[in-house]
């Protein structure tokens, strides 16, 4: 049996002292899937990502990245895009690939140039003169130009047009390594559906409600994982 | 890995920093200028009267450029604390921490690329000094300056070999000093950060100024017993004592004082790292 991508055992996560935003959470994701991680505004999904990435601390419980514990180490396997921007907005995009380039061994800077030259964005712009939508489609191609064991993308889509969209989906799936797992949360369910492969809804406190491989799951209830997340989590 | 960040680190502050350093340039040979125009205008007391509506413009350029160059160090010093908490506690944040580099090597790069920064400064200041001199003072009154040094010194090979360690330790203690005024910033910043949601900034300046008068009081409490129960005594062997072991004395205080700063610089170094390694939550 094969190493899971992930492994968390026992999670727990406080941002006060006394509600968890994950209690006791105890999940594995296996290599090489596209997964969605669905819930509900506040649900611990992008929690759980930064987590994963280091950026939060854990109160208790462990994560582990292909089998070892979590460190910097593990960052090299990681390719996190978070739901704002994040990058030093006065450096020219060339710059940035630079830099990507200089820290991350797995990062294709061809790649890169080449996605942005499809959206029509210049490198030798400054980041600080590009729209909110251009500076996060800027930060998805840097994320999606690097061979990474895993992929974390925190609503990678939230804040785009619609062509665009459709446009990063695909880059998703084309520039996707079998042997690598993504991770996505998104609201837009509709328009990621087609491309995961596994899905899982999480409820408040972490705790998983649905899980499943969405293909089967739509043959056995005949219904979309759009109608589900709403029978699950309906108001 | 270091050099990567510190290289990054050094980039980013040359963006602003040049911009800062040549302004000060240019004000040092202002001030010069008017310095000059000052010593032209009124070392004659005949040109007094002639001259006197210039008396105020000439101060008030003199006044501004001074404050200007002076003003320059807090910038930088302003600009090295605003990128670390940017690099670190801000959106940035999200990035720096997902590097493949350990915490303790984020921090050491930043602390590196603030010694860099303040030393350039100092130099800075300097050749500010050095450019407002030469403009403001007449050649004739450098050359009475120089000969006076010269017919001063009296150098023995041990007075210079001491002269020389004196120095040394002097710019040992200076940078010391430096590096634990940039560190207890650092760490300021960094509780402001990790203990408080919101206000991060000023509850750090608060802490700041805090942990400054608390240390403030402790030196001046520390030096008064010192000066009590020690002074006289050591004054009388001092003053007996030969000259060689004077300076000997000196040399071992100064020692005893890098020493003395070098345990708080490590403290403040490690205690931080272990905040931003353990405590640190970007959200």
């Amino acid at each position: 049996m094969s190493v899971p991508i992930i492994e968390c055992i026992d999670l727990c996560k406080s941002y006060n002292k006394y509600n968890y935003v994950l209690k006791d959470l105890n999940v594995n994701l296996p290599a090489g899937k596209i997964i969605g991680l669905l819930g509900p505004n506040g649900c611990g999904k992008s929690t759980l990502m930064k987590l994963i990435c280091g950026i939060l601390v854990p109160n208790s419980g462990t994560i582990k990245i292909c089998g070892e514990e979590r460190s910097e180490k593990s960052n090299a396997l990681i390719s996190y895009l978070p739901e704002r921007t994040y990058f030093n907005s006065g450096m020219k995009v060339e710059q940035l690939i630079a830099y990507f380039s200089d820290f991350f061994s797995d990062f294709d800077a061809n790649a890169a140039r080449a996605m942005l030259a499809d959206l029509g964005i210049a490198t030798d712009v400054k980041l600080k003169t590009l729209s909110k939508g251009t500076k996060e489609k800027v930060q998805l191609v840097m994320v999606m130009s690097r061979r990474a064991k895993l992929y974390l993308l925190d609503e990678p889509i939230a804040g785009v047009d619609p062509a665009a969209r459709e446009y990063i989906l695909r880059t998703i799936i084309t520039n996707y390594n079998p042997e690598a797992s993504i991770l996505i949360t998104t609201h837009l369910l509709h328009d990621i559906e087609p491309i995961i492969d596994e899905f899982a809804f999480m409820g408040f406190g972490g705790k998983i409600l649905m899980s499943g491989v969405a293909d089967e799951v739509r043959e056995t209830t005949g219904k979309t994982l759009d109608e589900l997340f709403k029978e699950v989590f309906r108001c | 890995m270091l050099k990567k960040c510190l290289r990054y680190d050094l980039l980013d502050m040359w963006h602003f920093w040049w911009i800062l350093a040549a302004s000060t340039l240019g004000m040092s040979i202002v001030c010069g200028l008017a310095c000059r125009a000052m010593v032209e205008l009124f070392g004659d007391a005949d040109k007094v009267d002639q001259n006197a509506l210039l008396v105020l413009p000439l101060t008030l350029i003199i006044c501004i450029c001074i404050l200007g160059i002076i003003a320059s160090v807090t910038v930088t010093v302003i600009l090295v604390m605003v990128r670390f908490y940017k690099h670190f506690f801000s959106d940035e944040g999200y990035l720096t921490f997902t590097l493949p580099v350990k915490r303790s090597t984020l921090f050491t790069s930043k602390v590196i690329n603030a010694i860099i920064w303040y030393s350039a400064h100092i130099v800075l200041l300097i050749i500010s000094v050095l450019i407002i001199l030469a403009i403001a003072v007449p050649a004739s009154a450098w050359a009475s300056f120089f000969g006076g040094i010269v017919a001063v010194t009296d150098v023995t090979f041990l007075s210079v070999v001491i002269t020389i360690i004196k120095v040394l330790e002097f710019i040992i203690l200076g940078v010391l000093a430096m590096v634990l005024e940039i560190l207890l910033m650092y760490l300021c910043i960094t509780i402001g950060s990790v203990a408080v949601k919101k206000g991060k900034i000023f509850v750090g300046i608060g802490i700041y100024y805090g942990i400054n008068a608390v240390f403030g009081f402790v030196m001046q409490l520390s030096m008064g017993v010192l000066g009590i129960f020690l002074w006289d005594g050591a004054s009388e062997i001092l003053a007996s004592a030969p000259v060689w072991q004077s300076s000997l004395a000196d040399v071992l205080a100064l020692a005893l004082v890098c020493v003395a700063i070098a345990v708080p610089v490590c403290v403040l170094y490690l205690v931080t790292v272990n905040l931003i390694e353990r405590k640190l939550n970007l959200n």
